[in-house]
């Protein structure tokens, strides 16, 4: 069997990551880097590395009639909208999105395997880095837990890996990671999201919070390590740093940190690396090769 | 020398009260405050709207019935609320102070990180109220960076920029110069802010400091009622400006009053120097920990000193409450 084809849109630090990433894995061939700016600094990176290079967007990349299997979109939510309507209509490709657009199926990969295989859809949302990295947490922990009244993540990152489009929409990071949250727990939910500038950079960590009628530490606890090694098959630098905690009667917290795998970003860019990582694993299971 | 005193009492103090503040209380408070000469009472979760969470405290009042208990009562004084991007979003919690009514906002984020506060500025800026930016932990920042996060704030629609010492941990002459570089870095016409904690004993110092150094506005509480130390005491303040003929005799009695006000109802409550909150000052971290501090400890069997200690040298931010759980539990196994 041929290896799926990709495309990528967007060639800066997001882009460019998945590429190195998807080069180093050569589970999927990379048809293009598309970027909008002949001279972008990732474009050239990636075409000395021997990856065809776009610089007149989609409408170029479309223009050449190379048909791809599926595409990733680390440009931006108003150009993925853009995006969307020409690879709905004019291929059979799907999209897997990295912006915040919020126009395709949120999904958590490791979580919702079946959703994505049998979902019929063709475009796929990662959420944030708060879902992705909690998501986890959240399922292992309601898994052992009696009635949930509510759940709550919080998440601090180092100012260093926030960009400017996260910096001009906390708001919607809240909004997005708080329906992932709700979906999974089936409660009422809320997230906060904290930049520390603290040098040398801080690791992101994640912390979840549930109040439930009972939980069965022990066993939260077991759940949460097994999910754990799952998560960090993908994503080596997701560690666990609190296990289950009751601090309060019926509140039970536990906290993740997120290492990078320094592909491209830096290594305390550990809330891009989960993206990125979700991002390939939703493309490997819409390809049939998830383990 | 005109000063505008902004009381904090009902949101700041909501830490100290582990966010236990009632509508019935917020009106009790502001009938008496409605006749005093502070020119705002700001009312809320200590970490403004929308942050009742496990994270920093689950407040016992919905924002909204603060609020409105607040806005009934206020019928002289102006209405102000606490904003933190990052825990308020505008669709769910800010949108519920414009139904109401406030008569002034205030957007705040670390003091390095003011970009975050920008969409909610330009926000509030577009619908014709009046905005203030803060900025959190301004020890954190050197002189030039807060001078220059100070001009985004303003960039962004600010008519007013408040330094925050969130950990007590200023001195006088420190104040006095950042007032002045924030004076030097702004317009004319922008209204620079003072907020004061007490962990190190500065904080009517502070105040005074900043006031001689060109800050119009002053953050002060009743009876000091606030997290860590508690801040400046508005009855301290009162009792200055009434010294230095700035306010009326009668003017100093409301803020006794006040005080008097929160010392019977909050006994149990009020905010005091300690040995922590000298630690805490010192380590130059966030006064609002202490909670947590103090929970961590006793569940782990940790000297408090030891967390704040590594509080400090974690260089945590307000908001990363979590994290204290976390350094009580790696200093339990040590």
């Amino acid at each position: 069997m041929s290896k799926p084809t990709i495309a990528i849109l967007g060639s800066g630090n997001i882009g460019v990551d998945l590429a190195e990433r998807i080069l180093h894995d050569s589970e999927f061939k990379i048809a293009a880097l598309i970027g909008r700016r002949s001279d972008s600094p990732g474009l050239q990176r990636m075409a000395d590395k021997g990856v065809s290079t776009f610089a007149g967007g989609l409408e170029e990349f479309l223009d050449q009639g190379v048909s791809v299997d599926g595409f990733f979109d680390a440009t931006s939510a108003f150009d993925h909208v853009r995006h969307w309507q020409r690879i709905e209509t004019e291929t059979e490709a799907w999209a897997i999105d990295l912006t915040p657009s919020r126009i395709g199926l949120e999904v958590i990969p490791i979580l919702d395997k079946s959703v994505i295989q049998t979902g019929n859809k063709r475009n796929f949302n990662m959420v944030t880095c708060g879902g992705q990295s909690s998501s986890p947490i959240v399922a292992a922990m309601c898994a052992g837990s009696g009635e949930i009244a509510s759940v709550e993540i919080s998440s601090s990152i180092a100012s260093d890996s926030a960009g400017p489009a996260t910096r001009k929409n906390l708001d919607h990071y809240i909004e997005a990671t708080e329906a992932t949250a709700a979906r999974l727990a089936g409660a009422p939910s809320k997230a906060i999201l904290v930049l520390n500038p603290a040098l040398p950079q801080v690791m992101m960590r994640t912390s979840v919070t549930i109040e439930a009628s009972s939980m069965d530490i022990k066993a939260a606890e077991k759940n949460v390590i097994e999910m754990i090694n799952r998560v960090s098959a993908d994503v080596p630098g997701y560690k666990l740093v609190l296990p289950p905690t009751e601090i309060a009667k019926n509140v039970f917290l536990s906290t993740v940190s997120v290492e990078g795998a320094g592909y491209y970003l830096p290594n305390y860019s550990g809330n891009l690396d989960i993206i990125n990582a979700a991002a390939i694993q939703t493309a490997r299971i819409l390809c049939g090769m998830s383990k | 020398m005109k000063i505008d005193i902004h009381d904090v009492t009902l949101r700041d103090g909501n830490h100290a009260l582990r966010h236990s503040l009632q509508a019935s209380q917020v009106s009790e408070y502001c009938k008496i405050a409605n006749d005093s000469v502070a020119e705002v009472i700001e009312v809320g979760h200590g970490n403004g709207l929308g942050a009742s969470s496990y994270l920093v405290g689950k407040s016992s009042a919905l924002d909204y019935d603060l609020l409105s208990a607040a806005r009934e009562s206020l019928t002289h004084r102006k209405l102000g609320v606490h904003i933190i991007p990052g825990f308020a979003t505008f669709r769910r919690d800010v949108s519920v102070a414009l139904d109401i009514g406030i008569d002034l906002y205030r957007v705040a984020s670390h003091v390095t990180e003011a970009d975050v506060c920008a969409p909610h500025i330009e926000k509030l800026a577009d619908r014709q109220v009046i905005v203030h930016g803060v900025l959190m932990m301004s020890h954190m920042a050197e002189l030039t960076q807060l001078a220059a996060e100070a001009r985004k704030l303003v960039g962004y629609g600010a008519v007013g920029v408040i330094i925050m010492d969130s950990a007590g941990t200023y001195r006088p002459e420190t104040v006095s110069q950042r007032v002045q570089v924030l004076r030097d870095a702004l317009p004319e016409k922008i209204m620079i802010g003072f907020h004061a904690h007490n962990n190190l004993g500065f904080g009517l110092a502070n105040a005074v400091a900043a006031a001689r150094a060109g800050a119009d506005i002053l953050d002060g509480s009743s009876a000091g009622l606030g997290a860590g130390a508690g801040n400046v005491h508005l009855e301290l303040l009162g009792a200055w400006l009434n010294q230095e003929g700035e306010i009326r005799s009668s003017d100093f009695e409301k803020f006794m009053q006040m005080a008097e006000y929160v010392e019977a109802t909050f006994t149990d409550y009020l905010p005091k120097i300690s040995s922590q909150s000298v630690r805490s000052g010192l380590a130059g971290a966030f006064s609002g920990y202490s909670p947590q501090v103090k929970m961590a400890s006793l569940a782990h069997s940790i000297p408090a000193q030891d967390i704040w200690s590594e509080v400090a040298r974690r260089k945590l931010v307000a908001g990363q409450e979590s994290v204290i759980w976390e350094i009580a539990q790696d200093l339990a196994n040590l």
